[in-house]
């Protein structure tokens, strides 16, 4: 009988200790003023997830406008990358800067708009359903000298990429070992969404930074920063594409050291980028 | 007449806490001679009377003095405070931090590395060693920063170049470096250049920060330094701004260099 017990006992307590693990696995401990919402894109009839992270002042003062730094994920992350993740810092510095960070959930389509797949419009999600969203419900400044966008690897590309595209909207950009020409990654067949190189070649040219500069102008170019770590994977492409942008004398910030490609790397580069917007906010 | 002894105690102490500007004249034995430097402590500095502090070097350019950074960054004793650094500002004239092979009366590199160090760490309160020791440099003091670094890297930690004048060799038929190297003496141009320096640098001994504006004249020269450095593996920074050989160029990056030397001291705290 006792036996019985103890066996019944060790269940019970395996059970909740799993339960435990499980619950923990999902749910993740909100600061205070980190929220998450679901925004509705119409391109693409389904709700994004998304991150927003608020100064503390927001509350207190109620006729203040602030700038917004949009916070793209790499492959594999969400929403949830940025703020839980490469930068938990983010609530804290949001306060001490009066900045509002915004992290939509990308997934892995290279926030791009894939014309034949209605459920992939990430690129039209980022630069006009996303923004006019943040602009309507928070206190923004509503025009490009208060937006900027950055990220990480996948989120490089898409930050430069949807701002290259956008310079109406984007202000200011950043990439952190961005994927800055992902026609040099068609042989190792990571990129799927666009489908072959050879049946799609205007695609992933459309898709890939590098062969985006052209849309760039040397005197009206959004403020630009572009950083990588000298012993990541995606060095040689960044120091091409630096190498493009002083051909086409298209000026930008271009910043390497060593680091690898990883969010020990993200966590210090975000710091540069978020100074070099600053100045960028602060100009009149 | 308490008070008026506490009043003037506490003058005292108000006066004596704010980063100060010290001019001294540094002998050196090497010259037989005076030369004069500027040192800027920070606020704490006479207060904190037990602490030893992280000392940067910083050099100037062709046709500099020690007057030099201090005009570029007005804002640099409260970067000392900020930071807690003491900063050092020699006066080296047209000597391009150099041992001149030809001119008996330049011992510059000597006087720099040895001479100056010696009386800085025996005369303040600094980090003895290379862990608490930076050199950086603007233009000819860029080249004076990496290439004495290069050469002393147990005297230095870390080092930083703005806008440095990073390959001599190119100025080898030039009037730049009159009464220090002969003209046309590319062997010996060669030695005291960074570029040909980075062909022997160890990896990992020394912090490292270069950075030149895209439309500076040495733009090439820091290019190429970074891309040996790269292919040697050393590790490093390079950043590229856009600017040119201007103060404007030098108020911002200065920023960057003194954050990279922040991270250096306190990595080896």
């Amino acid at each position: 009988m006792t036996l019985l017990k103890v066996f019944i006992a060790l269940v019970v307590l395996a059970s909740t200790s799993l339960a435990d693990v499980q619950k923990n696995k999902k749910e993740l401990t909100f600061p205070e003023n980190v929220k998450q919402i679901k925004i509705h894109s119409t391109s693409m009839k389904k709700d994004i997830d998304t991150i927003v992270v608020l100064p503390e002042s927001y509350e207190k003062i109620k006729d203040k406008r602030y700038p917004v730094i949009y916070l793209l994920h790499g492959f594999g992350g969400n929403h949830t990358t940025w703020a839980f993740k490469t930068k938990p810092e983010l609530p804290k510095i949001a306060s001490e800067k009066n900045i509002i960070f915004v992290c939509p959930n990308g997934e892995n389509y290279w926030y791009a708009d894939i014309p034949t797949n209605p459920e992939i419009k990430y690129e039209t999600f980022v630069s006009k359903e996303l923004v006019e969203y943040i602009d309507k419900t928070y206190r923004t400044i509503a025009n490009k000298n208060g937006r900027a966008i950055t990220g990480f690897s996948m989120g490089g590309h898409g930050a430069i990429l949807t701002c290259i595209k956008h310079q109406d909207i984007f202000g200011a950009c950043g990439s952190m070992s961005g994927v800055l020409d992902l026609r040099m990654s068609v042989n190792n067949g990571k990129i799927k969404v666009f489908g072959e190189y050879s049946k799609n070649k205007s695609l992933w040219d459309d898709n890939s930074v590098r062969a985006q500069l052209y849309r760039l102008y040397r005197r009206d170019m959004p403020a630009m920063i572009i950083d990588c770590g000298t012993e990541d994977k995606l060095f040689r492409t960044n120091e091409k594409c630096h190498q493009d942008m002083m051909d086409m004398q298209l000026p930008h910030e271009y910043i390497t050291r060593p680091g690898k490609h990883n969010h020990a790397y993200w966590n210090n580069a975000v710091d540069t980028h978020i100074a070099f917007f600053l100045k960028h906010f602060s100009k009149k | 007449m308490k008070q008026i002894f506490l009043l003037i105690i506490s003058l005292f102490f108000t006066l004596s806490c704010y980063a100060k500007k010290i001019s001294i004249d540094v002998p050196s034995a090497s010259m037989n001679k005076n030369l004069p430097i500027h040192v800027i402590t920070p606020d704490s500095y006479d207060t904190d009377t037990n602490k030893l502090y992280p000392c940067v070097y910083l050099l100037h350019g062709y046709g500099g003095s020690r007057n030099t950074w201090l005009y570029v960054k007005k804002d640099l004793q409260e970067i000392s405070s900020k930071y807690n650094f003491v900063f050092v500002m020699p006066d080296v004239a047209k000597s391009w931090y150099i041992d001149s092979p030809i001119n008996k009366n330049s011992k510059y590199e000597t006087y720099v590395t040895k001479e100056l160090v010696e009386y800085i760490d025996k005369n303040f309160r600094v980090i003895k060693d290379r862990t608490g020791r930076g050199i950086a440099g603007i233009s000819m003091g860029g080249h004076g920063a990496i290439s004495l670094a290069f050469k002393h890297p147990e005297t230095y930690g870390a080092c930083a170049s703005t806008s440095g004048a990073l390959n001599i060799v190119d100025l080898v038929h030039t009037k730049f470096l009159n009464d220090v190297i002969a003209k046309g003496d590319v062997e010996e141009f060669k030695k005291h250049s960074a570029l040909y320096l980075a062909d022997k640098v160890e990896a990992g001994k020394l912090k490292i920060h270069i950075d030149c504006g895209s439309e500076d004249f040495l733009f090439k020269e820091n290019k190429a330094i970074h891309k040996k450095l790269l292919q040697r593996k050393i590790p490093h920074n390079y950043f590229v701004f856009p600017g040119a050989h201007k103060v404007p160029y030098w108020r911002n990056s200065i920023n960057y260099i003194m954050i990279f030397f922040d991270q250096y001291f306190k990595e080896k705290k």
